[in-house]
């Protein structure tokens, strides 16, 4: 037992330790253990509090994975006590209610592991509108989640979705605005309509609209995560590079605002340097992504920034430092950039098949042939 | 096809604009300023900038309120056009140049906010643009009517007091509102200084407030902290003065992008790094906002800034200002004021670098992390605990081993006591920006630092001897199939301190496989196939062990027992110990068989006796 569970304060846990603690995995092992002590006590309150502080923990600094195979315990607790009372951290009116709000994530999730089936992800969908009915919920955040989920796989079904969430009232569960004007300016941008995006992003450029999540920068970072993202998809590797300055400027450590392997790209084109740089300081961490999509678009851009790092180099090789945990690792830290680039190609390969198997589509195989087209 | 008009109900427009655009009544004050402010301006700019401008305030205590100014004043026409259309500003038909730099309001409907407090809005004006201009009065209601009067006309109609309220011998401008129910708080001496103070303290020009027969000043009419020789106690004071709280220090800045100056005051109690910070931020010398997003750097948590800006944009809500250069540019000269004084104390002033150090260490870190040359300056002073005791930055650069760190408290608990027993280094990184410290030291110094890996755990641990490895071979043997059922292999090994029996090893994945198999016991039915495919994922070769240490004297008596079902209840029992030393969640069986077997042993245990 660890020594701070001597005396059980789960007050004490949620307003002094987890402050005190780093994010991410310290902070889930704190968690782990005070739902394993609430259970223990079978104190009802802390039990679903510490599940649903684990799962914004992984959802929010972790990869996901933890959430996806934590909520069912708290999907199961929250049926045994629908009316347990919510939290007073929190505005919710009973548990339940506020497990909606997470159960929104793991629908996020769907789409970023492949493991799990397409019959499963619609039975969470409809699990999830069913529920939302019954408690009286606008769908409007079921639509949002819907598109989120078939843009890569039917693009006009996920149009479909988008207009009918448009279509629905916002309520007390639906996301703030500034996280709703978010995905539309993404809708926009997708669709190569700048003028209407940048008419929607002017409210959070200059602040008027900011999330209601205690980073009072979110929306903002969010925003131009997506502006970098589309220059970098229409090859403006410059206009991308101003925007990815401005996020390394701002990130605060939250995953979703990481975007080391996209700045890897915008730099492979621009300052192949800095670009260098940045692989040597995250290669061990993205070696170990556990969430798939996430590897597979890193893996993606590491192969893109090897191929311009072989077009700048004059020679056909790189030092760089790996420890003996990397499957090509030399003693003299001396590598072929081709047999590197072979190695992440693979991988990437190997999970964008696994993605179009469960989707049914080719979407992740076509993309990855064509942000490599040219022959290397 | 026609063309039609919208109607505009300014009643509802005022109820609007008191509801969403203004947060509370208290804004009457600042835009009332605001005018008076502009019409100085004005008159500035129209007569030469000799004019001294001047604003009064006759406070009828509860009742009335007569604001004055000096300023350029409005005939009859610039009424009609500024007054009685909304949206319509006197500043409107100036260069785009001087709006940005001279004038604070754009909006052209500041003057309704006084509808908020006051039923009716009586103005008497003369304006400066020429000597025998007459004195006007502009009577204006809610909805929407207003009337205008040439008071020199009429002067023979009035009181003798609403005659001598109303004087205007010289261009200016009053404004004369009365309490509406309700609103008397507003009308009050000590709510209207007080605000005069938050939103005109950094105007130019004097600030009177005539009340009960006295007169004073508001503000100093020029910025405390710059041209005039004042010295920091004297800055400490204002700031004192400003907050209402004493401060650890004080540094100035000055930014000529954006023309940007002022105070950043040093908290003298620890902060959040996550706290809100108010700061007083004032533009073209009234006060825009207390938040400080854009301008003051996020890391700055552990000050309270005093900013006098004229040349960085509002946004139209005139709670902030637009990112663009100018502002990233005045952002970095605050920056770099911060960090120069920061670098200076610690050089300078080492005692009391120390304290500082000690009240803001954790913003202090997030700091180091975002500023490379004060990271080198700071890093010395951060304290990591480690199984040497609590050991310094400087420490840990000095260290000639490899510096290994456990990422959570509970593998650092874990395994302490193995690095402790042989003088090993093991740094605890799982507190707030622990880890990145370390990471950034070990790229800054050239450092080896990496995480706790298993082959480091297995280093601290020694081979048995072949004797002994013969000895304890049927105990092994045992303990393999009891703890199979667990997903769990167990090897023999000796290991420091001799009175722990058994070590628990446990990789990432075999946690994970754990959590599932949990989750799965609880889960609907709905999560079994995605909580399978997951698992499923897992590498095969996935599981824990348990180290039994040798040279434990409980150990080497569990060798002894030849019964495999006894031997089975002392096995499971350090088992489910092992895990609970470890911090590692139990599932209820583990919880089950722990109190099974404990009874079994006070069974056996009575039995005997």
């Amino acid at each position: 037992m660890a020594d701070w569970l001597e005396s059980y304060d789960p007050d004490w846990i949620m307003d002094e330790l987890l402050e005190e603690t780093e994010h991410g995995k310290p902070a889930m092992e704190v968690l782990r253990q005070a739902i394993q002590e609430a259970d223990r006590y079978q104190d009802v309150p802390w039990m679903f509090l510490f599940r649903m502080e684990f799962c914004r923990e992984s959802t929010f600094y972790g990869d996901g994975l933890e959430l996806l195979v934590t909520f069912p315990e708290l999907l199961a607790l929250s049926d045994k006590y629908p009316n347990q009372p919510g939290n007073y951290r929190f505005v919710y009116k009973t548990e339940a209610e506020h497990m909606m709000w997470i159960y929104k994530w793991i629908l996020d999730n769907c789409t970023d592991f492949y493991q799990i089936s397409m019959e499963d992800c619609q039975k969470f969908f409809e699990d999830y509108r069913k529920r939302c009915v019954s408690m009286g919920l606008s769908l409007r955040n079921y639509y949002a989640s819907m598109y989120g989920f078939y843009w890569q796989i039917d693009e006009a079904f996920a149009e479909e979705c988008f207009h009918k969430y448009e279509k629905q009232p916002r309520d007390s569960h639906s996301d703030c605005r500034a996280c709703e004007r978010n995905m539309e300016i993404r809708f926009y941008l997708d669709r190569d309509n700048l003028k209407k995006a940048e008419q929607l992003s002017e409210d959070i450029e200059n602040f008027r609209l900011t999330c209601g999540s205690n980073e009072k920068r979110s929306a903002w970072l969010r925003m131009k995560i997506a502006w970098m993202n589309y220059y970098l998809e229409h090859g403006s590797y410059e206009k991308a590079q101003e925007y990815a300055r401005m996020v390394e400027r701002y990130m605060n450590g939250e995953t979703e605002y990481e975007c080391w392997n996209d700045f890897l790209v915008c730099y492979a084109h621009t300052n192949i340097g800095r670009g260098l740089k940045i692989y040597k300081e995250h290669w061990k961490e993205w070696l170990n992504l556990r969430c798939p999509m996430d590897a597979c678009d890193t893996e993606k851009s590491i192969c893109i920034f090897l191929k311009e790092l072989k077009k700048a180099r004059k020679g056909d090789t790189v030092k760089i430092n790996y420890d003996s945990s990397f499957p090509l690792y030399q003693e003299d830290g001396r590598y072929k950039i081709m047999d590197l680039y072979e190695f992440y190609y693979e991988r990437a390969q190997r999970t964008a098949e696994k993605f179009d198997r469960r989707n049914g589509t080719d979407y992740y195989r076509k993309k990855l042939e064509e942000s490599l087209h040219e022959d290397v | 096809m026609e063309d039609f008009r919208f109607k505009v109900n300014l009643g509802g427009m005022i109820e609007i604009l008191s509801d969403h655009l203004y947060s509370s009544p208290d804004v009457y004050i600042r835009e009332l300023l605001q005018n008076g402010a502009d019409a100085i301006t004005g008159r500035r700019k129209l007569q030469g900038a000799e004019v001294e401008g001047e604003i009064t305030l006759e406070i009828t205590e509860g009742k009335q309120l007569i604001f004055t100014d000096n300023g350029q004043g409005l005939t009859e026409e610039e009424i009609h056009q500024f007054l009685a259309i909304i949206g319509e500003s006197s500043k409107r038909e100036l260069k785009h140049k001087d709006l940005r730099t001279d004038y604070i309001g754009r909006f052209g409907i500041g003057l309704l906010s006084c509808f908020m407090v006051s039923d009716e809005i009586c103005m008497v004006t003369k304006s400066c643009r020429s000597e025998n201009a007459p004195v006007l009065e502009w009577k204006g209601k809610p909805d929407g009517t207003y009337t205008i009067r040439n008071l020199q006309q009429e002067e023979d109609g009035q009181s003798q007091k609403e005659t001598k309220t109303k004087q205007m011998l010289s261009p200016g401008t009053k404004v004369i509102l009365k309490a509406k129910e309700g609103m008397e708080d507003y009308f009050t001496g000590e709510t209207i200084e007080e605000l005069l103070t938050y939103y005109g303290l950094l105007l130019p020009f004097p600030i009177r407030v005539r009340r009960q027969g006295e007169e004073k000043q508001i503000n100093p009419t020029y910025l405390p902290w710059e041209g005039r020789t004042t010295n920091k106690q004297e800055l400490l004071l204002f700031g004192q003065l400003l907050f209402g709280e004493q401060f650890f220090d004080c540094v100035t800045f000055r930014s000529e992008e954006g023309n940007v100056s002022g105070v950043a005051y040093i908290l003298n109690y620890t902060v959040l790094p996550s706290a809100k910070s108010f700061h007083r931020i004032y533009l073209k010398h009234m006060m825009l906002t207390e938040k400080g997003d854009n301008l003051i750097p996020d890391w700055a948590v552990f000050t309270k800034c005093i900013v006098h800006a004229t040349d960085l944009r509002p946004t139209a809500s005139r709670e902030g200002f637009y990112v663009d250069e100018t502002l990233e540019s005045a952002r970095e000269v605050i920056e770099d004021s911060l960090i120069h004084y920061i670098d200076t104390l610690a050089e300078e002033e080492p005692e009391r670098f120390v304290r500082f150090f000690q009240i803001h260490h954790l913003t202090l870190m997030s700091l180091a992390l975002a500023t490379p040359k004060l990271f080198v300056r700071l890093i010395d002073y951060f304290e990591f605990e480690t199984t040497r005791g609590t050991m310094t930055g400087y420490d840990l650069r000095m260290c000639s081993e490899p510096l290994v760190y456990a990422p959570t408290r509970d593998k650092y608990k874990q395994l302490s006591q193995l690095f402790f027993s042989q003088d090993r280094l093991l740094i605890n990184v799982s507190y707030v920006h622990a880890l990145d410290l370390l990471q950034q030291l070990g790229r800054v110094f050239e450092k080896k630092v990496s995480a706790v890996e298993e082959w480091d755990i297995e280093d601290l641990m020694e081979d048995l001897s072949p004797e002994d490895q013969d000895e304890g071979f049927d105990f092994l043997k045992s303990a393999n199939r009891i703890l199979k059922n667990h997903d769990c292999r167990a090897e023999l090994k000796y290991f420091s301190p001799v009175q722990q029996p058994t070590f628990y090893l446990i990789d990432e994945n075999t946690l994970l496989s754990r959590q599932i198999a949990s989750s799965k016991s609880q889960a609907d039915a709905m999560f079994f196939h995605m909580l399978d495919a997951f698992a499923a994922e897992l590498p095969n070769d996935t599981a824990a062990t348990l180290y039994f240490n040798y040279r434990n004297p409980i150990v080497k008596k569990m060798m002894e027992i030849e019964e495999e079902s006894v031997l089975k209840i002392f096995i499971e029992i350090l088992y489910v110990q092992a895990l609970q030393i470890g911090g590692f969640p139990l599932h209820n069986n583990e919880m089950a068989m722990q109190n099974r077997n404990i009874l079994a042993l006070m069974e056996r245990g009575l039995s005997d006796g």
